[in-house]
Formats: structure tokens, sequence, C-alpha cells
């Protein structure tokens, strides 16, 4: 049932992001061959625009750091189905600025449901590598989190980067790859531990 | 907006912590073990209800009647003629007693047997028509039966003892489920706000009652009888009745019941529950168990919010979870103490202890 919903997230992805793209096809044709006479280099970004990313994916946990031990306990966990949404808007041609919000749905080795909600600023600098770019970005928030009846929220330090593909000038498809960090804090301090994540996430990222 | 943002982002970061949870949710992920289970999905998503020892043999009952064979469980077979689910079961010497139901869920009544094979009916007339067997119990090598009868839309729980092949009435007005224990030639028997005082199960005096709170079980623990309460007090008897203050967590005090000894240690299940007094009806707030160090003081809480965790319970919250407990029992197995663990519709649990150590909860399979 999972796999069913996770196949129909990203398909509704893809395909909406297709046929919006094809949509626009006819208008985009004109409005390149009108910039290819008057501007020979074609920049993606300007400043002022926005990026609104529809994505699915999947996390992997990659461990638990025990400060009491010094070591790391294993994750534990199965791979996630992960949602997110983010909003960006370019301050400069190539510095953007937006917020995030995710859902990560992952079950532990014994079945148990750990979810997990981080939301925070990002910000990122863009490569312009027309038609692809890179944008590596840094996101901070806090992440909000709950396994059987415990539940908790702590801060969260996101580093990554957006490798991304625009077919036109209204959708680009990207990829994230990231690294979460999530220092858990508790007045126990045996129980504090800090957890590290890796997302891989594809997105359907509208430009306008 | 631009002062929207970085106040945003500084109370993200920074402002919003909260401690919920005795144990880390990391730290409870991280110190999972894989469990094997290769038991059917009906077993491992039951309710049980008691774990008794005979002869060294395991049952437990669990809709109906089990047996341990080696490490997995099966159904007993050989019941008596129409037993299709049992509801509880006390083993007494080398006598197992177990109450049965037909398919229709009617009462057979109660039956014994020393070996498996021949169950015999204690007592015929036993229960009558418009009750139920709820709970067995042996105590002081006596049989107890607790039944429920609905009076006036209401459910009322009635205590008998087997007495000459026959379930004799003793106390007709509980409001609980009825608990026992014997110390020192007294019996002392607990349901609802009070606990009677008995040394001949015929005269019995109130001992000790409860203003806003009632008794959920008592036991003889250390040469003294102890009790727990749904508002997180566990009383003792000690020449006169001695109570810890309210065991709490976020607040609220904690639903005690079923407490077991080892070793210095009280173990003591928690449910979330809703329950009410004359004055309040709240759901408490945590469900697994605790473990309670001895000497038991009346000068201060024997564990608050923050020391309720142990390393045992980090153990049982990575396996079992927060689930609540519908039994919790010490059995010695060839002479091991084991913990058994009855979850609410997450089956049964073991956790054994070998040279002072406690192995770590498993979950028993079919």
């Amino acid at each position: 049932m999972r796999r069913f919903f996770v196949l129909l997230v990203i398909l509704s992805i893809v395909c909406g992001s297709v046929l919006l793209a094809q949509e626009q096809a006819p208008e985009q044709g004109t409005a390149q061959s009108d910039a290819t006479a008057s501007i020979p280099v074609f920049s993606q970004f300007e400043k002022g625009d926005i990026l609104f990313s529809l994505s699915a994916g999947t996390a992997f946990g990659l461990g638990f750091f025990n400060p009491t031990t010094g070591s790391f306990d294993p994750a534990n966990l199965k791979p996630s189905f992960t949602i997110l949404l983010s909003l960006q808007r370019f301050m400069t041609p190539n510095i953007v600025l937006g917020g995030e919000i995710a859902g990560y749905f992952f079950s532990t080795i014994n079945d148990r449901q750990f979810f997990l909600a981080p939301l925070g600023a990002r910000i990122g600098y863009a490569f312009d590598l027309n038609p692809f770019f890179i944008i590596p970005t840094v996101s901070l928030g806090a992440a909000i989190m709950r396994l059987s009846d415990m539940g908790h929220i702590d801060p969260y330090i996101k580093t990554g980067a957006v490798f991304g593909w625009s077919p036109s000038q209204e959708i680009c498809y990207t990829i994230h790859a990231d690294l979460m960090t999530i220092p858990q804090f508790y007045s126990d301090s045996s129980q504090n531990r800090t957890g590290l994540f890796l997302d891989l996430i594809i997105s359907a990222t509208y430009h306008f | 907006m631009k002062r929207f943002i970085p106040a945003l982002l500084i109370l993200i970061v920074f402002a919003v912590s909260c401690d919920n949870g005795p144990v880390g949710i990391f730290a409870s992920i991280g110190s999972e073990s894989p469990i094997e289970y290769k038991g059917t999905e009906v077993f491992k998503k039951s309710t049980p209800a008691a774990v008794v020892s005979r002869n060294g043999t395991l049952y437990a009952v669990i809709t109906t009647l089990w047996k341990k064979n080696g490490n997995t469980w099966e159904k007993a077979t050989n019941l008596p003629s129409q037993a299709m689910y049992a509801t509880s079961a006390a083993v007494t010497g080398t006598t197992l007693y177990v109450a049965f139901l037909d398919s229709n869920a009617h009462s057979l009544g109660v039956f014994s047997t020393t070996d498996d094979s021949n169950w015999t009916p204690v007592d015929i007339t036993f229960p009558a028509n418009d009750e139920q067997v709820q709970q067995l119990l042996a105590v002081n090598n006596k049989v107890f039966a607790v039944t429920t009868k609905a009076v006036d839309g209401k459910t009322q729980y009635n205590l008998y003892h087997l007495s000459s092949g026959s379930f004799v009435s003793l106390i007709r007005t509980g409001t609980n489920l009825f608990s026992l224990a014997y110390v020192g030639s007294t019996y002392y028997v607990a349901s609802g706000t009070t606990i009677w005082i008995s040394t001949d199960l015929a005269n019995f005096q109130e001992s000790l009652t409860l203003a806003d709170d009632f008794f959920t079980s008592i036991t003889s623990i250390g040469g003294k009888p102890t009790a727990v309460t749904a508002f997180g007090k566990v009383y003792w008897h000690e020449g006169g009745w001695y109570n810890t203050n309210a065991l709490t967590k976020s607040s609220k005090n904690l639903y005690l019941h079923a407490p077991v000894e080892y070793n210095d240690t009280l173990f003591v299940a928690t449910n979330t529950v809703v329950r009410k007094t004359s004055s309040v009806t709240e759901v408490s707030p945590i469900a697994g168990y605790i473990e309670l160090a001895f000497p038991l003081s009346t000068t201060k809480t024997q564990r608050d919010d923050n020391s309720l965790v142990t390393a045992t319970n980090t153990v049982f919250s990575a396996t079992i979870g927060g689930t609540a407990l519908s039994m919790l029992t010490l059995i010695t197995e060839n002479g091991k103490p084991t913990l058994y663990a009855g979850s609410v519709g997450n089956g049964l649990w073991s956790n054994r202890n070998e040279n002072g150590s406690w192995l770590g909860w498993q979950r028993e399979t079919d």
C-alpha cells in the first residue's frame, strides 16, 4: 500500500510537471527564439525569481552519535518515504533564500513507526550551467519527531546540493542529496544522541 | 518581512526543544535489536491474561489455554468438553485451575487438572448463571475466584473462596477486581478504595480506605503486604499503613498495577487509562513499567520524572514499545527468574535474569 502511495505521488509530480511543460511549450519556443536573437547568453535565474518544489524520495538513517560513549549507535531504520515542499526566492541571480517543510515516514527494524518533520529556512548559491544548475544549500530549523507515544522537537542542520535540469523556463527537475544532522537533547543527558540522515529526493520545481 | 525571517530562525533553532518521554527517541531506536518472529500474527497481536507455572511447565491464558513446549507456545489440547476460551488460570501445588467458556462465551466454570489431560469440574454449581469468572487467584495455597455480575447496569465484582470443593462467597460488594495477599496468618483483600483483613476468611474488617484513589493490586513483598493504586502510590503495612508520595510523569500521577519484586527492586506495571474518582477524570501518563528500589520511603517520591529511565526500561521501550501491560508476573524457570509481560494487543514477552543481569525483553512465539 505504501509503495503504491509513493509511486502515485512520484507519478503525480512527474506527470503534472510534464503536462505543464507541454502547455507552455509554444510560448517558450517564441520567447527563446526572440531571446536568442537579442541576448546570446541566457541566464536561468534573476533576482526576484521564485522556485516552488514538490518533492518525494527516500532517506537513510546513518547512525546516532552517543556523546556519552563517543561512539555511534546503529540507525536501525528502514529507508523512509519522504515528501518535501520548498519555496525559495532569488535575492540575487545566485543567492536563493526560502523555507522548507518535509515529512519522513520511517519504520524501525522492529516496525515501530518513526515520523520526522523538519521545518526550516534554506539558503543556497546557484551555479548556472544552463540548462543545468547546481545549488549547494544549507538548511536550519526545527525537527518535530514522534516515535510510538514519545515526541520531541530538536534543531536540525541540513547541508547538501540540488542538481537541476531546466527543460523550460517554467519547470525544472532536480535531485537533492542532503546530509541532515539532528542533535537531540534531554534533561537526562544519557539519552542525548545526534542523528545523521542522508536524503535522496527528486523534485519537480516550478520557476516563476 | 525582513525582521520576521531572522526572528523565525532564532525561534526555530533556539526556542523549540521539549522534553517528552523517559527515553530518548534516537537512543530508543539505536538500542533496538532485530526481533525474529516466526509465530502467527494472532499470537503476536494477542493480549495475554495470565502466565502460571505448574510442575515446571508454563501455561498462558491468551484467549484460550496455551502451554509452553521448548521455546514456543502451543494451544493446549485435551481440554474439557465444549471448552473454547479461557479467562484465567491459577496453580496450587501441582494442580492447575482454569476458568473456561464455550464457543458462545458462556461460562463452563472452573476446571482442574494435574496431568493436562484429565479435567475435573471443580464446582458444577459455580458460577451462577448471571456471573462470569474473570480471575482465578492462588494465595496461601488456596484458590480464589473473582466473578462479575451486572447489577442495575453496573458491574459488581464478587470474591469466592474454594473450600471443600465448593466456591464460597466472601465479599460481594467489590467495585473493582479483587486482589489478595497472605502475610503473617492474615489475608489482605483489596478492591476499589478498601483493603480488608481476615484471618479466617469468614470475618473481614476494613484495614485501610482511601478517599480519592483506588487499589489495583496487593501482594506480599519482602514479608509485607504491599498495594499499588490507580493514582501512583505504593502502600505497605508495617505495624500500620505507610505510603510513598505519588509517582508522577509530566505532573500527572502514574497508574500502577501488578507489582512484582526481585532482588530489592519492585517492578510495577503502568498503564495509560482513563481513571475516575469523585473529583478527577484524567488519562494516566505512560504505559510500560517502572522499577522502584527498596526500601520504600514515605518521605519522598521514589522516582521522579527524570529517574524513571532505567537501562531495562530503555530496552523495554525499544522492544515492547509504549503499549499498556495486561499482566506482569515473575516466574522462576530452572532456577532463573523470568519476568513475563503481557502487552495489550502486542503479545507475550519475557525477560530472563542470568547471573544477576536481565538479558532483555524477548517476544514469545507460538
